[in-house]
């Protein structure tokens, strides 16, 4: 909402305040102020008499003109194809800023000196649509009387600012300057001024047969009004307009239009030959059409309101009026609307028809039945004095008759409670009666009548708002929750947050990725998707490429990795957690997932020439170690589900409690060479059903006081058998003795067969006591024959 | 035969300190103390001498034999002291060469933003919920004051996924769930998580974003409360000298409601580019939890009160750094994270 500043003064009592504390004092405790400009920003113009006008010696088109600006005479080159000699001019004087920080200086073109500018509308700073046909192209000249070396603006009756206010969408009523009036005047506690003019009692017999067959329709005035004289507004009327933002036409549509700015009161105006002497609101029949003032068929349904002529609809009610009944400029006699319409019904014919207008914004906010009159009233006053209008004695009403105020009962405790300040009563009743509230006290209780322009007042909870914010919230002492709780995270908090720090601690960087993807996307690195779940599709995506939820988080980091290599960014080792989503069974589930992408070197020594390059087993025992402080041990599998994009040989299943949970590979050759990466590994693990685990609370066990035996062996076993295997067999023959089996060395090669390789195992023993030699080599025996039984591996010669 | 004693003594005592290696001290000293040494001589022939004779140049003898061990021992101690000079001087290293490459990762900015809120929130005794993103239209608007036909519906527009389902336009739903389970019992929560609007992606638009919610229900729960709260946190993110203000404002499931702006952290509250010279930014919104969400979800609005809060995380990640550009957080290039 645009406040003109001197229109607001004319309406409420603000001498003495300055334009920055009104400006302060809005925001805090009413609404929020977004800007203030000037109605135009050119600045040193003055009013000039052109006195002399010739033809520039050495141009076609400029004109050397002596101007009268009051205590001299100016000698001015103008360019402008309407200057002439006897025109009333505006005048940027030497010194002046015009829009766009252009500064008038002395100059000479082509070779004759110029001492200023004649300015055209919008060389001053006005918007070329509030400028009519006359002066679109060429200098501005007064029509009225105007002395030379006056202030243009003011005589302009542009010198003015405006405040744009931000409006909440609850606050419908401060769509209208007398309701920002009515704030105004209780946040600075000053007086309204009241709205004075002439009643107009009417001549003429006319009168309107309304009709309403819908309760949509509230209220419904109907006015008839003859032998108008269309013309150009006045010059005060235009300047509210522009700052207002509405184009002035001529003064029938500018007074509608003035009528809607000053009260938010929508005025419709029939042309009375076209339309006759009966009007009918109802709601649309099913496909019912009308032609609206812009020449587009509009096809109608049931929802929407429209006003007829008995027959067929002459105006979309609300949002827009009929091609038929248009008032031109051959209209003598209209009818004028003052009607409320119900703002649901308004809100969705408007945005169904596209068709938003200052009247739709204002029925959508809520119209206040109770100022229809005094609108209806003040517009008849202005047909009469600006237009020479003969007006109806009789003005047509259907609806309900005056609102009565809303009645809320609240108490001081009530209010004080709520805000967290110790009000006295009379500080609450005096704020009611700044807000123009009228109230009454029955012992504890105040009883408020909320007049009908506050529609977003409903409930008492409403009134501690209106009592906090006019007190003022900076007055709000600032306390704390008075309760002893204590607050904790969850043990999937708290082991997500773990895990999240320790791969952070072992080198992976985090991103965070868009949880929609492409269709495309979601049918990638399928291994962990469940083959009876749907992507969830959102019904009107804003582009293709984030059209579903993601059901697998691998395709986004490979999106990430590809932005990384694109950009020479080529050792990457990153991480994210984030959910999969997917449709099964008619339920929608989200599962929080880690992936993980590494590729190049994951550490290089730089100076000492050695790297750590990414393999599979660097990714796997990433993956290992984080999970090792949450106690999480996982089983890897050979890949047995085919996976285009995953290496077949070099991926495994990861498996939690023996149930799938997740994967960790290298990327199939040929999908990596479609996607230009190379060297890329990936893992993905489902964390929902792994971190809701509590840590166990660890039971001291004491050190040995001896030493531990340490034995390597090497073993010679066929190819395809599985290191876990070995290692599993070795653990189950002894549990006592034994702590710790770590393969270091595996061989494939000349000194053991084609068809085999060779494991080197470090066994650790750990007791109390000291442990023999015969011992060891008992335990170590025991454990090659089991190997030797299950697997026929033997030990290396 | 004492003179025979003196002379040697010198010599020998030239030749243990010219000794170079332990070797060569080794050498000399089996010389003069070994067993064929003059000095074993002069102890095979001790028979033929007569008593007083005897006395005296056993006397020397054995002071001769403390005088060589007591400088071989001299020159042993010196020799090694020599050897770790020279082992020390062959060790030399240019200690201003960089230290070995330990790989070390960066947490995202917007996870240090969540967690910073976290500890703070949680210290005061707040949980942490978290809620599903594809939401029940009943949850994320509905129970959240916003029916069906509520114009503030305009504010936000969404994806659906189907009439009744759609990702999550605010965390706020999570208030309605966290009540609805907590059925009537006080609660103290935080929740935080991403969110989603059906915004085109550009510098300050991104249709994904996150949030941090903010619930406090209980008997005696006021509007100042919130004031202090949001004072207490973002002083402890921004500042011990950042001051906190309300404005009016409206959101459907608060009232009242009102916008929170802190000082501006770049000039401190005198007035500068970033916040349009009023010295103010606005951070975040909260109010009074509306009645009708109270009483939606099951409490009696005038026994419970409580207030709420929500902070977009990107924006105050933003505003704290100095980043112009959302998309910085989901690029996630690491030229970016790696400056936090």
């Amino acid at each position: 909402m645009n406040v003109k500043l001197n229109w607001l003064k004319e309406l409420v009592d603000l001498e003495g305040l300055s334009k920055e504390d009104i400006v302060n004092t809005l925001s805090l405790y009413s609404t929020e102020v977004e800007g203030v400009t000037k109605v135009v920003s050119g600045t040193n113009l003055v009013v000039g008499e052109v006195l002399e006008c010739v033809d520039h010696p050495d141009s076609d088109h400029l004109h050397i003109c002596k101007v009268n600006v009051g205590d001299e005479v100016l000698q001015i080159v103008c360019g402008a194809p309407n200057v002439k000699a006897g025109l009333f001019v505006i005048v940027a004087m030497l010194d002046a800023v015009l829009p766009g920080d252009f500064k008038i200086k002395k100059s000479k073109i082509r070779g004759v000196e110029s001492f200023g500018m004649l300015c055209s509308l919008k060389e001053i700073g006005l918007e070329s649509k509030y400028i009519s046909e006359e002066y679109q192209n060429g200098i501005y000249y007064f029509k009225d009387k105007v002395t030379p070396g006056d202030d243009a603006l003011k005589c302009l009756e542009l010198e003015d600012e405006v405040i744009e206010l931000g409006l909440t969408p609850n606050r419908g009523d401060l769509l209208s300057m007398l309701g920002v009036a009515y704030e105004v005047s209780a946040v600075f506690n000053r007086p309204l001024k009241p709205i004075a003019f002439d009643l107009v009692k009417g001549e003429l017999e006319d009168s309107v047969n309304v009709e309403i067959q819908t309760s949509d329709c509230k209220v419904y005035y109907a006015r008839v009004f003859k032998d108008l004289k269309i013309q150009e507004s006045p010059r005060w009327l235009r300047s509210r307009l522009i700052s207002f933002g509405v184009r002035p036409i001529n003064n029938v549509v500018d007074i509608t239009n003035y009528i809607l700015a000053l009260f938010g009161q929508p005025l419709h105006a029939f042309d009375y030959q076209k339309l006759g002497n009966k009007i009918v609101v109802r709601k649309a029949n099913e496909d019912e059409k009308i032609t609206t003032l812009d020449n587009n068929l509009r096809t109608l349904n049931k929802n929407d309101i429209v006003i007829t002529d008995g027959e067929k609809p002459v105006a979309i009610a609300g949002v827009m009026g009929g091609l038929d009944t248009e008032i031109t400029t051959d209209t003598k006699d209209m009818v004028l609307e003052t009607a409320v319409f119900d703002s649901t019904c308004i809100r969705l014919t408007s945005s169904r028809l596209g068709l938003r207008s200052e009247s739709s914004n204002r029925y959508e906010k809520g119209v206040d039945t109770n100022r229809c009159e005094l609108a209806l009233e003040y517009a008849t006053y202005l047909f009469k004095t600006l237009a020479n209008a003969k007006v109806s004695k009789n003005i047509s009403f259907k609806g309900e008759k005056e609102k009565e105020n809303k009645e809320i009962i609240v108490t001081n405790e009530f209010i004080s409670s709520r805000l967290g300040i110790e009000l006295k009563d009379e500080e609450i009743i005096d704020i009611f009666k700044r807000l123009n509230f009228k109230c009454e006290i029955e012992g504890k209780n105040i009883k408020v009548l909320v007049p009908s322009r506050r529609m977003d007042i409903t409930i008492p909870s409403d009134l501690v708002e209106e009592v906090g914010r006019i007190y003022g919230y900076e007055k709000m002492p600032l306390t704390l929750p008075n309760d002893s709780r204590s607050g904790l995270l969850t043990n999937y908090q708290k082991n997500r947050k773990e895990l999240k720090h320790t791969l952070v601690d072992m080198g992976l960087n985090e991103v965070i990725t868009y949880s929609l993807v492409s269709e495309q996307e979601n049918k990638t690195f399928t291994i962990l998707h469940d083959t009876e779940s749907n992507p969830i599709k959102l019904m009107h995506p804003i582009s293709s490429d984030h059209s579903e939820m993601r059901k697998g988080l691998v395709p986004s980091i490979i999106d990430y990795m590809k932005y990384c290599t694109n950009r020479k960014i080529k050792d990457v080792a990153s991480y994210e957690i984030g959910k999969v989503y997917y449709e099964k069974n008619n339920k929608f589930i989200e599962e929080e997932t880690l992936s993980i992408v590494m590729s190049n070197n994951f550490s290089s020594l730089l100076w000492r020439g050695n790297v750590e390059k990414c393999d599979f087993y660097l990714i796997k025992g990433i993956i290992d170690t984080a999970f090792k402080n949450l106690k999480i041990k996982f089983e890897y599998r050979p890949l047995e589900k085919e996976c285009q994009e995953m290496h077949p040989l070099r991926t495994a299943t990861i498996h939690y409690n023996g149930k799938l949970c997740g994967y960790v590979g290298a990327l199939h050759p040929k999908f990596a060479q479609k996607e230009d990466l190379k060297d890329v590994y990936v893992a993905e693990i489902k964390l929902n059903e792994i971190l809701n685990n509590e840590l166990e609370t660890v039971i001291y066990k004491p050190i040995s006081k001896v030493p531990s035996v340490e034995r390597d062996i090497a073993l010679v076993m066929k190819k395809n058998i599985n290191a876990s295997d070995i290692i599993d067999t070795i653990i189950s023959v002894d549990k006592k003795l034994l702590s710790d089996v770590k393969i270091f060395d595996l061989y494939v090669g000349d000194k053991v067969a084609e068809d085999e390789k060779s494991l080197a195992i470090k066994l650790t023993f750990t007791s109390y006591e000291t442990l023999t030699d015969d011992v060891i080599n008992s335990k170590v025996n025991k454990i090659l024959k089991e190997l030797e039984k299950r697997y026929q591996a033997t030990l290396r010669a | 035969m004492i003179t025979k004693l003196l002379e040697m003594r010198e010599i020998a005592k030239k030749k243990i300190q010219e000794a170079k290696s332990i070797q060569e001290l080794n050498e000399t000293k089996a010389l003069y103390l070994g067993k064929k040494s003059p000095l074993q001589e002069i102890m095979s022939h001790m028979r033929e001498f007569s008593g007083d004779m005897k006395k005296e140049i056993g006397q020397k003898v054995n002071e001769f034999k403390n005088m060589i061990e007591e400088e071989v021992n001299k020159r042993l101690e010196k020799i090694k002291e020599e050897e770790v000079e020279r082992k020390l001087k062959s060790e030399a290293i240019d200690v201003t060469l960089p230290g070995k490459d330990i790989p070390l990762g960066n947490l995202h900015v917007l996870t240090k933003t969540i967690e910073e809120m976290e500890e703070i929130f949680v210290g005061m005794g707040y949980d942490v919920v978290e809620g599903p993103e594809v939401e029940e239209d009943l949850y994320n608007f509905e129970m959240m004051n916003l029916p069906h036909d509520h114009p503030a519906r305009d504010m936000q527009d969404s994806f659906y996924i189907n009439p009744n389902i759609l990702l999550r336009t605010h965390t706020s739903p999570v208030q309605a769930r966290t009540m609805l389970k907590a059925k009537g019992s006080p609660i103290k929560v935080i929740c935080p998580g991403k969110v989603y609007r059906r915004d085109d992606d550009d510098a300050t638009h991104s249709h994904q974003f996150m949030q941090l919610e903010g619930l406090v229900v209980d008997k005696d729960i006021k509007m100042s409360d919130l004031k202090g709260t949001l004072s207490l946190l973002m002083k402890k993110m921004l500042g011990e000298n950042c001051k906190i203000r309300f404005r009016p404002s409206y959101f459907p499931f608060t009232e009242p409601s009102v916008e929170v702006d802190v000082t501006c952290f770049k000039c401190g509250g005198k007035g500068c580019p970033l916040c349009k010279g009023s010295g103010w930014i606005e951070v975040l919104g909260g109010g009074s939890v509306h009645p009708n969400v109270l009483k939606m979800a099951g409490y009696d609005p005038d026994v419970y009160k409580g207030f709420a809060f929500g902070i977009g995380i990107e924006r105050i990640t933003m505003l704290k750094h100095g980043i112009d550009d959302i998309r910085n957080f989901y690029i996630s290039d690491p030229r970016f994270l790696k400056q936090f």
